[in-house]
């Protein structure tokens, strides 16, 4: 009897012991049936367009608004907007797009929304190169309060002394009630107050003679060190740091990643730095956990995985600098990972050329896949047909495939915008929303609460 | 009950002993030399005459051990060579020495291999972290050493009568990041261009240098890849075209450069059995490369296509560590050295001292063989690289 007892727990352990080693993601291409783990069930899957048009995406968190948008960044050049109301029959319900499009270059890249006196605005972000119209943009600002009617353009934000338009863009509540808008932007970070913004747009006589940079409220440097890879910001997030009661930007850029506490708008405080880690010439994208212990920072490079350091032993004054990660994650090293959001103790990972993957990062020394899905599904690192597809060796032709993902914290559904095959919806079993305060951690994501701001209160 | 707790007491350690040192079918493991506190650096005499191995513990002792009889290696005599990292092998007249580079250079004459000979203890002119023994195409006998802040040729002829002389010395090249210095040395005869070819893993990537002319080095190639800010290795293939090389850190694959060009920036091909581990160092025996990989062990891969290598071969001294991957300290198997005449592998463990190893359906290695220049880490101290 003792004997059966120890083989049924043996039994019953095995599956546990395996999911903590964490799955494995198949080959590529995967299988005949085998693109996603079998706790992953796709929603809805729309094909946008033209192979590498699609950029990043944006999902509404209210419940009463199920909208997406997703950005497009060649050939078509604005953003989709997606209903989900019925999340299984997906549909585009509007395409807005650059006017003279093909004078246009450049694109469109990150898009955030934002909710301010009781309406709800989506910010795009756009990149057009100078020789063409635009070049002085970096975003353009729709009221979408009344979706599933048209958006209506209400603003540009315009920089024409950085030209080139803002890469990545963050909308922040911040702990003093500004609606914030983050944009990268020559070397640093512009913020601009999206309320004063939209104050300035009341009338078409203010608009024309104003000021553009009349809702510039902030600039977050970045730090400067030797023989920096970039002088200037690639990505950012703003969380709030409940035990601090700062709000602290998280930067990637420069020659690794930056975290400054910028609850004075006005006088950014570094409170920390990352570098100096191998491997990691440049950081791009970089996400705290709920709490601020812990981040993850991408480096935009072939082979690079993405990292976890642990930023205690800086933020107790112990060092200045971190120069090191405690834990990597790969889905496949060969590929790279992209953009991603921290939904703790989960990380929700657009992979490129892996597409979807989900992270458990419980022990950041640990981090592994407890949910897949290929939205790729092509053979990875294939120079020539990325490079015919792509016409770019930028990062060596791994770069295609899953670039943005976003969560929806009162249902748990998951998003992701796959640049060569489109938007795609997603379940995982077992994940039915988020709310930190469940897992023991600030209620702190990239969602913010436009109502109250991000301080409990 | 009893019984069966001495069962299971019995099973799993008879699973332990399974797991503790694994292979794959084509690798036999031919004898072990355990040596306390391990080994730094090992070289393997090339004559089929001479079955020794020169072994640099931690201890900063050099051994000769004899392989005569790969089951049951002996040590022949030792010598004590503080301040060690890294040792060459240099054969003259006859006459065979090993130096012992680091902080100092240590010179200890091992023709009689029961009777190894201190001849002198040199002041180094950097302290050397990798060396190597070259004979190039102008007859003179060179250890290149790579330092934080250059990289040097010395004259062997001189170093064993006790004089250090500089025969060139390089920078760093102009590169991003804040690193400076070297941290490994291969150096190449080029029979298509008839150039002797320095091959230098360093701060900002790989260099490669003509250094026909020992008086004027020139800079051919630079390897600088945004995800390297320091090269730890390189070895390139027997005809110059592709380079192998490693990164100074965990994650960072063997990627394999194209060499054709003044700056390469984009491997070609890349491998990697277990993407957490770390690569260490990297020995050339077309198409076959052996890597020493830590603790993930020796792998042997095979890059006939180089833009799709494979792992041919592996073998692991022990189990997978349950410390996290990035937290693991730096053990294992360092180095690796194959013999030309018969392929006997040994492979470097930081912990373990010296695994004696063959690879199955490898009796040896040959570049005409393979219809490539016969260039290896191998000297040929006689006749020098272009006979």
């Amino acid at each position: 009897m003792t004997r059966l007892y120890f083989a049924l727990c043996g039994l019953l352990l095995w599956p546990a012991l395996t999911l903590a080693q964490g799955l494995k993601h198949p080959s590529h291409p995967p299988p005949p049936g085998e693109r996603g783990s079998e706790n992953i069930t796709v929603v809805a899957h729309l094909p946008l367009g033209i192979p590498g048009s699609v950029s990043d995406i944006e999902l509404e968190q209210d419940p009463d608004r199920p909208y997406a948008y997703v950005a497009r960044r060649s050939h078509e050049k604005g953003f989709d907007v997606i209903d989900l109301s019925n999340p299984s029959q997906a549909r585009v319900i509007h395409r807005w797009r650059i006017e003279e499009e093909d004078l246009h270059q450049g694109g469109a890249m990150d898009g955030r929304y934002f909710k301010h006196d009781g309406r709800y605005y989506y910010v795009q972000s756009v990149q057009f190169q100078q020789g063409g119209p635009n070049s002085e943009v970096g975003a353009i600002i729709f009221d979408v309060t009344d979706l599933p009617e048209a958006p209506r353009e209400v603003g540009r934000i315009r920089q024409s002394e950085t030209p080139g338009g803002f890469h990545n863009i963050f909308t922040y509540k911040h702990s003093q009630g500004a609606p914030l808008l983050f944009a990268t932007s020559g070397p640093s970070a512009k913020v601009f107050d999206l309320g004063r913004f939209l104050e300035g747009y009341q009338t078409e006589v203010e608009a024309r003679i104003q000021d553009e940079d009349h809702a510039l409220v902030g600039i977050v440097p970045i730090a400067q060190s030797e023989n920096m890879w970039s002088r200037g910001y690639h990505d950012f997030y703003i969380g709030y740091h409940p035990e601090s009661g700062q709000d602290r930007f998280y930067g990637g850029g420069g020659s690794g990643y930056y975290v400054y506490n910028i609850s004075d708008l006005a006088n950014p405080e570094l409170l920390l730095t990352i570098l100096g880690v191998p491997g990691v010439s440049w950081g791009h994208t970089f996400t705290p956990s709920p709490d601020g212990r812990f981040a993850v920072g991408e480096t935009e490079f072939q082979y690079q995985p993405l990292r976890f350091f642990d930023l205690q032993p800086a933020l107790d004054g112990e060092v200045e600098n971190i120069d090191h990660a405690v834990g990597a994650w790969h889905a496949d090293w060969k590929s790279l990972a992209h953009n991603h959001e921290v939904r703790w103790p989960y990380l929700f990972v657009a992979g490129y050329e892996t597409g979807l993957s989900v992270v458990d990062m419980a022990d950041v020394t640990n981090p592994h896949t407890i949910a897949y899905y290929d939205t790729f599904n092509g053979r990875h690192n294939n120079r020539d047909e990325s490079a015919a597809r792509m016409g770019s060796p930028y990062t060596w032709n791994v770069y295609d495939g899953a670039w943005g993902v976003d969560v929806r914290n009162y249902d748990g559904l998951i998003v992701v915008s796959d640049m060569s095959t489109g938007f795609w919806a997603f379940r995982m079993d077992g994940f039915d929303g988020w709310n930190g305060e469940e897992f023991g951690v600030p209620n702190i994501s990239s969602a913010q609460n436009w109502d109250s701001g991000p301080a409990p209160k | 009950m009893r019984t069966s707790i001495i069962s299971a007491w019995l099973f799993f350690s008879c699973l332990g002993l399974c797991q503790a040192q694994e292979s794959s079918r084509n690798v036999q493991v031919l004898g072990q030399w355990s040596v306390e506190g391990g080994l730094l650096a090992t070289s393997l005499d090339q004559d089929p005459n001479r079955p020794f191995a020169y072994a640099l513990d931690s201890l900063s002792v050099l051994h000769v051990v004899d392989l005569s009889d790969p089951a049951t290696p002996v040590v022949s005599s030792q010598v004590a060579a503080p301040g060690g990292h890294d040792l060459a092998t240099f054969v003259a007249e006859g006459r065979v020495f090993v130096i012992v580079a680091g902080d100092r250079l240590t010179i200890v004459e091992v023709s009689q291999a029961s009777q190894a000979v201190l001849l002198s203890q040199l002041p180094s002119p950097e302290p050397f972290s990798r060396v190597f023994a070259y004979k190039h195409s102008s007859g003179q006998a060179l250890l290149f050493g790579a330092g934080p802040s250059r990289a040097l040729a010395l004259d062997l002829t001189a170093l064993v009568t006790g004089t250090v002389s500089v025969g060139f010395s390089v920078s760093t090249p102009p590169h991003r990041g804040t690193h400076e210095g070297f941290e490994n040395v291969f150096a190449g005869f080029h029979p298509e261009t008839q150039e002797d070819r320095l091959f230098l893993a360093a701060a900002g990537g790989y260099y490669v240098y003509d250094i026909t002319n020992l008086e004027q080095p020139v800079l051919k190639t630079s390897v600088i890849s945004a995800a390297v800010q320091k090269g730890r290795a390189i070895v390139p293939t027997p005809d110059g075209a592709f380079a192998l090389t490693l990164a100074s850190y965990r994650t960072a694959p063997l990627r394999i450069f194209d060499l054709t060009g003044e700056l390469v920036r984009t491997a070609v091909g890349a491998w990697m059995e277990d993407w957490q581990a770390e690569l260490e160092d990297v020995r050339m025996r077309w198409p076959f490369a052996f890597v020493a990989g830590l603790e993930s062990g020796l792998y042997v891969i095979n890059i006939f296509d180089p833009t799709a290598p494979y792992t041919d071969a592996w073998f692991r001294p022990d189990p997978p560590s349950e410390t996290a991957p990035l937290l693991r300290h730096r053990q294992g198997v360092v180095a690796v050295n194959i013999r030309n005449h018969d392929g006997l592998i040994v492979a470097t463990d930081r912990t373990r001292g010296l695994w004696i190893l063959r690879l199955e359906a490898f009796g040896g290695w040959h570049g005409q063989n393979w219809g490539i220049p016969n260039v290896s880490d191998v000297q040929d101290w006689v006749n020098g690289p272009n006979q």
